[in-house]
């Protein structure tokens, strides 16, 4: 795998879905905080977060606001130290939010009792801050969402976004550049140029199928079709190989009739049956031979397997993946919420790509 | 007037027939064998008992596109005492200018043309005119596994286009060759004749013309076929009037309609 700024473990709009929801959950905090402090503590006319810090005897010297503030920064850098290690580990959301909000309880808590132990006070005093302090943790937790991790996540989501949209206009350029280039285009129609004395009828179908890849290529359409309109695709594009290498590649088509709805990047799955043919079943003495198979997954999933029958490699040192394979994993990662991998089947390569 | 020798070498199947008849059709060029690798030309060139005047390879041949295995073969085998001229058969345009660092006398852009395959024997016969020994008899190269079997032209009784893949049968056997009935027809001129699309036969080698209800068709095999072997061969319906004209024009005892 490439190294990319940002590894995406959400799909986008489940990103913006989630922010929108934690800042929801933010606000919700602030509110209910409020409403359960007028209700369980009534003394609680003092401005914002000050009830827990309220000093039982002392109230008029700068010991106040010091405390306030030394406590806040204290729980925005421990809130961030926090969420930041959480999330490097893999946490989701929800597990980094809930930890957040408990650590930041817990930090206020400490200042409370280190100010009851300092100034000492009775049982009310203590039963107040014991209260108190929690729920200012909690507000502040809800402020600190608010104002940094909101942010974040949009922007999270934003440069996601961009690097879907990269990778999918890598794709196309890749895609324009190798197969419509003069060499494709040449090599086709030297083919049908060649066919034309011998077999006119195959010749008249290679036409077809390159007037297709044509007319695709040029046709501007969304980002995505479904996996029978790809499928299709490729056995076009696969038509004009074998006709070209007719004595020594063949392909199999296994589809499964239920896996032709599912939605799939468009081309995701090129670049794979391209390097099956190269570097699999034309890497050997004849008899080439490219399998293209769909299953639809117990789990609601879709599975596309493309097998050659070519050297193949050994599973403990896998081949160094090219721009093609590197562009085909990153859209299935970003684009499908899918997994790609490369195995090495008894007798040649199999290429797996599972799409939730 | 004597012709090049020369040698294709090209994997993809339909090019590798193509390039071979338009070559055989500019008159000037004889092409002693067509085959799909590096591996199987060095073969080639070395069975080969007269010297190749040429050798026409495509750039890329089979593997990954960016490897390019018929450059590689060619710089090495183009230094070798000896060789034949070179001629780059690509579909890459800025090959064309890479080529002539390496000892290449030209080049062929894919898609080919009569044309510009003329144009392109013209320059090389200009280069190299073919020498002045008598030109060997033509023979067929065919395939048996990985080895090249070359066939003398008496032994070859037909060649059969089937499922996409070319055969010759012989007295030998069955082979497969690496070229399109149209391909061969090219190469041999008048000496084989086409009496089916699938199928063109050795006219000195039919043993029985057979009409009846099913058509008409041919028996070609060895001169005494006590064995057995030989092949039936069918005519076309639109083709039998002619195929019979030929076939009794060497032959006398039935009168002629």
């Amino acid at each position: 795998m490439t190294s990319t700024p940002l590894e995406p473990r959400l799909p986008t709009p489940s990103v913006r879905r989630r922010g929108r929801l934690i800042a929801l959950v933010g606000l919700s905090l602030l509110l209910a905080v409020a409403v359960v402090r007028e209700l369980v503590a009534p003394y609680t006319h003092l401005p914002f977060a000050a009830q827990f810090l309220e000093p039982p005897v002392v109230r008029n010297t700068l010991w106040n606001p010091v405390v306030l503030m030394a406590s806040v920064v204290t729980e925005f850098w421990a809130l961030g130290a926090v969420s930041r290690r959480l999330e490097r580990r893999g946490a989701g959301a929800p597990r980094v939010a809930f930890t957040s909000a408990l650590v930041g309880c817990g930090v206020m808590l400490l200042f409370g009792v280190g100010r009851r132990l300092l100034e000492g006070g009775g049982t009310a005093a203590w039963a107040r801050m014991l209260w108190g302090s929690p729920l200012g943790g909690l507000e502040i937790f809800g402020i600190w969402i608010l104002a940094f991790r909101y942010p974040e996540l949009i922007d999270d989501a934003r440069v996601r976004e961009l690097e879907i949209a990269r990778a999918r206009q890598t794709a196309e350029l890749v895609h324009l550049r190798e197969h419509l280039e003069p060499h494709f285009l040449r090599n086709s129609l030297n083919t049908i140029a060649a066919l034309l004395g011998e077999d006119p009828a195959e010749a008249r179908n290679l036409l077809g199928a390159l007037g297709d890849l044509l007319t695709d290529s040029i046709a501007t359409s969304g980002p995505e079709r479904t996996l029978g309109e790809e499928v299709d695709w490729l056995r076009r594009y696969a038509a004009i190989l074998e006709a070209r290498h007719r004595d020594t590649l063949s392909f199999v088509w296994d589809e499964e009739a239920r896996t032709r709805t599912t939605l799939v990047p468009r081309l995701l799955l090129q670049p794979l049956l391209e390097n099956a043919v190269t570097h699999g079943a034309l890497a050997r003495e004849g008899g080439g031979r490219v399998t293209v198979r769909t299953r639809a997954l117990p789990s609601g999933g879709t599975r596309v397997e493309i097998e050659d029958n070519g050297p193949g490699f050994d599973p403990a040192r896998p081949p160094a993946e090219g721009l093609g394979l590197t562009l085909v994993r990153r859209r299935v990662e970003l684009e499908a919420r899918g997994t790609f991998r490369l195995e090495a089947s008894p007798g040649g390569t199999r290429a797996v790509v599972e799409l939730a | 007037m004597n012709e090049l020798r020369a040698l294709v070498v090209e994997d993809e199947w339909p090019a590798r027939s193509y390039l071979v008849e338009l070559l055989q059709k500019t008159g000037g060029v004889e092409v002693i064998a067509a085959v799909a690798s590096t591996r199987e030309a060095e073969q080639a060139l070395e069975l080969s008992e007269h010297a190749v005047d040429l050798a026409f390879v495509d750039v890329h041949l089979g593997a990954g596109k960016h490897d390019q295995v018929g450059l590689v073969w060619l710089r090495r085998a183009a230094r070798e005492a000896g060789a034949p001229l070179f001629v780059l058969a690509t579909a890459h345009g800025e090959h064309a200018l890479e080529a002539f660092d390496l000892g290449v006398s030209d080049y062929l852009l894919k898609p080919f043309t009569e044309p510009r395959v003329n144009e392109c024997v013209a320059r090389l016969l200009a280069r190299r005119p073919p020498s002045e020994t008598p030109a060997p008899p033509a023979r067929i190269a065919a395939r048996r596994g990985r080895a090249i079997v070359f066939l003398d032209f008496d032994q070859v009784w037909a060649c059969e286009a089937a499922e996409r893949l070319t055969f010759v049968h012989s007295a030998q056997g069955r082979f497969d060759l690496d070229l399109t009935l149209s391909a061969i027809a090219a190469s041999f001129g008048r000496s084989l004749l086409r009496v089916h699309r699938n199928w063109l036969i050795n006219p000195t080698r039919v043993l029985e013309l057979e009409r009846d209800a099913g058509g008409t068709s041919l028996f070609v095999g060895p001169a005494h076929a006590a064995d057995g072997s030989g092949v039936r061969v069918p005519v076309a319906k639109d083709r039998a009037a002619a195929v019979r004209d030929v076939l009794l024009q060497g032959a006398s005892g039935i009168r002629q309609v």
